[in-house]
C-alpha cells in the first residue's frame, strides 16, 4: 500500500495538493500523512515577553493549524468519501518546513512528498530560498510538486 | 569624598555646565543619587584602600560557588554547550523556549553598555590591569549565574496554559520555606521584588544616558552637534516615546525588531574589534602582556592593586549582574524537565558577556592606546571605546552609535519586564497601577538622558545592587540543596540516564 506525505502551510495551494494526493490515493487505495509544519527555529532570538508567553503560543498555532488546514481537509476527504478508501492522519510539527519534510521522508515510512509549488510567502523563505526548492534537494524520496 | 567615589565621579563628562532643562533635572537628581550612593556603596577599609561593601559581596557570592561547585562552571562547559546545540532536547520540547533561545534572551539584556562602555571605564580609572580582574570576576559569576538560574526553574510555577512564572521571588519564597525558613523567605521575596522594580529603573537611567552621550559625540561639534548636546532631555524624550509605544502601547513588533537587530549589532561589534585587532595584529602580545603585568603592577592607579581590582569587578558585576537575580526570570521560561540543565546553560552567560566581549574591547581599547592620552574627567565610557575604533576605520563611531542605543533599547525593555515581574508580585496585575510604573520608568529614560554621568552612575550602581543582597542572602542559604541537586544531575549524566538526541537531527532542528 502507497504512502504518501503531504506538507501543507495555510495557504489555498497547499490545501489543493493534500485534495491531489489524497484523490489520488483514492484510486488506489492508501495512506495519507498530512503534515502542518509551523515555522520555528530553536536558535531564534525571542524576546522576554514572547519567551513568558510561548506555551500558550505554542498551543494556539497547533489549535490554529488544525482549526484552519487540517480538519478543513479532513472534512472534504470526509464528505467526499474518500476516506473509505484512503488511511489519513494529520499532524501539526514545528521547525523548518523544508527540514522537517525532508526528516520525515527519511524515516522511511513514506514513498513519496507532495508540496504545493507556491505557499503562504515568508520573508525567511524569500531570503533563505524556498520551502519547495531545499525539499526538493535534499529529500531522498521524489517529490511531487502540485501547481 | 572616599576614595571610591573619587574612581566613579572621575568618569563624568565634565561639560560647561548644563543649563535649561538639563540642568534643572541635574540639580535636583544629583543629591538625590548620593544620598542613595552612600548607603549602598558604604566602603570597607580593606588593604590601605576601601571596597565597596556591594562588590565584595557579589566577588564573594562568585567565588564561594565557584569553591562550593567545584569548578563546574569550567567541568560543565562542554555540557553547556552540548544543552545549548540541542542535544538533550527532547522531541516534546520541539517548538517550545530552547536552551538557546532563552540564553539568547538573557544575553540581549546583558551584552550592551557594559561591555563597551563599562570595559573602557575600567580600564581608564584602573589601567590595562582593570581589564584582567574584570574577566576573572566574569569567570566567577558563572557560577553565580549558574546557582541563581537553576534555583529559577526548579520553584518556577507552571500555570494552566503551560506558561511560567520564575524568579528570585518564587525561589526565596518557595525555597526558603522549604528549608524550614519561610518568614524570612516571605521577606526577602518581597524586598527583592521591591528593589528589582527600583533597580530596573536605574538600570534604564543608564542605559539612556550613555546612549545619548554617544548620539552626541557622534553628531560632533557644529551647530547640530552642540545644539543636540545642549538638548539632551529631547533625545530622552524620543527613547522614552519609541519604549513608550511598546511597554504602555503594547506594540510588541517595534521589540521584535529590536531583538532580531541586536545579535546583528552584537556579530557587528566583534567583527569590528576583530578588524581593529588585526590593524594591530604584531601589539597583541605586547597587549596581553601589559593587560597581565598591570593587574599585579598598575602605574599610576589610586589604590595600586586593589584600585584596579576593585575597578574592574565592579565594572564586571555591572555588565553581567551576577547575583542580582534579573537574569534567572529570563532564563525561567526554558522548556525542560530539568532544572539544573538551563544552570549550566546559564553559566555560559557570564562567559559570553564578560569574559569574550570584555577581552575584546579592552584588547580593542589597550592596543589602540586611546586611553593613554583619554582624560578621565571628559571622556566618559562609550567615547573612549568610540575613539579606539576611530583610529582603524573613522565611520566606526557611527556604526557604534547604532549599536548602542539598539543595546540601550533591548536593555531597557527588557529591565520593564523585569521591574513589572516585580511589581507583579507585589501587587498582582492591577492595570491603572502597573501604568503608573511604567511612567515613572519612562520619566528616568528622560532623566538619564539629561543627566550626566556621574550622578547616574553613582545612582544605577547603587540600586542595581539593591536586589543582589536580598538574592545573595538566599543562594547562601539554599547552597546545600543547590550543590546536592548539581551533584545528583552529574552523577546521572556521566551514568547516561539522559538521552542524547544525534546530531543530524539536530542539524535539522
Amino acid at each position: 500500500m502507497e504512502s504518501v506525505l503531504v506538507g501543507v502551510d495555510h495557504s489555498e495551494d497547499s490545501a489543493r495538493a493534500a485534495r491531489f494526493a489524497i484523490e489520488r490515493a483514492a484510486v488506489h487505495g492508501g495512506r495519507v500523512a498530512i503534515a502542518h509544519v509551523v515555522y520555528w527555529s530553536k536558535f531564534a532570538f525571542p524576546t522576554t515577553v514572547e519567551n513568558e508567553a510561548r506555551p500558550a503560543a505554542v498551543t494556539r498555532e497547533r489549535e490554529r493549524a488544525k482549526a484552519e488546514t487540517l480538519d478543513p481537509i479532513a472534512e472534504w476527504a470526509n464528505a467526499e468519501g474518500h476516506l473509505e478508501t484512503v488511511e489519513l492522519v494529520t499532524k501539526v510539527l514545528h521547525g523548518r518546513p523544508s527540514e522537517v519534510l525532508s526528516d520525515l521522508a527519511e524515516t522511511g515510512d513514506y514513498d513519496m512528498v507532495v508540496v504545493a509549488r507556491t505557499g503562504e510567502s515568508h520573508l525567511r523563505n524569500a531570503i533563505f530560498g524556498s520551502t519547495v526548492d531545499r525539499l526538493v534537494r535534499h529529500a531522498s524520496i521524489p517529490v511531487v510538486v502540485v501547481p | 569624598m572616599s576614595a571610591h567615589l573619587d574612581l566613579l565621579t572621575a568618569s563624568t563628562t565634565a561639560a560647561a555646565p548644563a543649563t535649561g532643562i538639563d540642568g534643572a533635572l541635574e540639580r535636583y537628581f544629583g543629591p538625590f543619587a548620593e544620598a542613595v550612593e552612600a548607603v549602598v556603596f558604604f566602603p570597607l577599609p580593606l588593604f590601605g584602600t576601601e571596597i565597596p561593601i556591594i562588590v565584595l559581596w557579589l566577588v564573594a557570592l562568585g567565588v564561594f560557588f565557584t569553591l562550593w561547585l567545584k569548578f563546574l562552571n569550567v567541568r560543565g562547559m562542554k555540557h553547556a554547550y552540548d544543552l545549548v546545540r540541542g542535544r538533550y532536547t527532547s522531541p516534546d520540547a520541539v517548538g517550545e523556549v530552547s536552551h538557546f533561545q532563552a540564553l539568547a534572551t538573557a544575553l540581549s539584556s546583558t551584552v550592551g553598555l557594559g561591555n563597551i562602555a563599562g570595559v573602557a571605564v575600567a580600564i581608564s580609572l584602573g589601567g590595562p590591569g582593570a581589564a584582567f580582574w574584570l574577566i576573572v570576576a566574569g569567570f566567577f559569576a558563572m557560577s553565580t549565574k549558574m546557582a541563581e538560574c537553576f534555583l529559577a526553574v526548579k520553584y518556577r510555577r507552571v500555570h494552566a496554559d503551560g506558561t511560567t512564572s520564575g524568579g528570585p521571588m518564587y525561589y526565596l519564597r518557595d525555597g526558603l520555606a522549604e528549608i524550614g525558613n519561610a518568614r524570612l523567605g516571605k521577606i526577602l521575596a518581597a524586598l527583592w521584588a521591591f528593589f528589582m522594580m527600583i533597580a530596573a529603573i536605574g538600570t534604564n537611567a543608564f542605559q539612556s544616558n550613555q546612549a545619548v552621550a554617544q548620539l552626541v559625540e557622534v553628531s560632533g561639534t557644529g551647530a547640530f552637534g552642540s545644539w543636540l548636546s545642549d538638548n539632551r532631555w529631547l533625545l530622552g524624550v524620543i527613547l522614552a516615546v519609541i519604549t513608550g509605544f511598546v511597554i504602555i502601547g503594547g506594540i510588541q513588533s517595534l521589540a521584535k525588531v529590536t531583538g532580531v537587530l541586536v545579535p546583528a549589532m552584537a556579530v557587528i561589534y566583534i567583527v569590528g574589534c576583530l578588524i581593529v585587532l588585526g590593524a594591530n595584529a604584531a601589539a597583541i602580545p605586547q597587549a596581553l602582556i601589559e593587560i597581565v603585568t598591570s593587574a599585579f603592577n598598575p602605574q599610576g592607579v589610586a589604590g595600586g592593586v586593589i584600585g584596579a581590582l576593585i575597578v574592574g569587578f565592579q565594572r564586571a558585576a555591572y555588565s553581567n549582574s551576577a547575583g542580582v537575580g534579573d537574569a534567572p526570570i529570563a532564563h525561567s521560561t526554558v522548556r525542560t524537565n530539568r532544572p539544573q540543565t538551563e544552570g549550566f546553560v546559564a553559566s555560559l552567560e557570564p562567559f559570553v558577556d564578560t569574559v569574550i566581549v570584555c577581552t575584546m574591547t579592552s584588547l580593542v581599547v589597550v592596543i589602540t592606546g586611546v586611553w593613554r592620552d583619554a582624560d578621565p574627567d571628559t571622556v566618559n565610557g562609550v567615547t573612549l571605546t568610540s575613539r579606539s575604533f576611530a583610529t582603524v576605520a573613522d565611520w566606526f563611531p557611527y556604526v557604534l552609535a547604532i549599536a548602542v542605543v539598539l543595546f540601550a533599547f533591548s536593555t531597557v525593555l527588557s529591565n520593564t519586564f523585569y521591574g513589572m515581574k516585580g511589581f507583579g508580585y507585589l501587587f498582582g496585575d492591577r492595570k491603572s497601577a502597573e501604568n503608573v510604573y511604567k511612567v515613572i520608568f519612562l520619566c528616568f529614560t528622560v532623566i538619564g538622558a539629561s543627566v550626566s554621568l556621574g550622578p547616574i552612575i553613582v545612582f544605577t550602581d547603587s540600586v542595581f545592587f539593591l536586589p543582589a543582597i536580598c538574592n545573595g542572602i538566599g543562594l547562601y542559604l539554599l547552597a546545600k540543596m543547590i550543590r546536592g541537586d548539581f551533584r545528583d544531575y552529574w552523577q546521572k549524566l556521566h551514568a547516561g540516564e539522559f538521552e542524547r538526541v544525534d546530531v543530524k537531527a539536530l542539524s535539522r532542528g
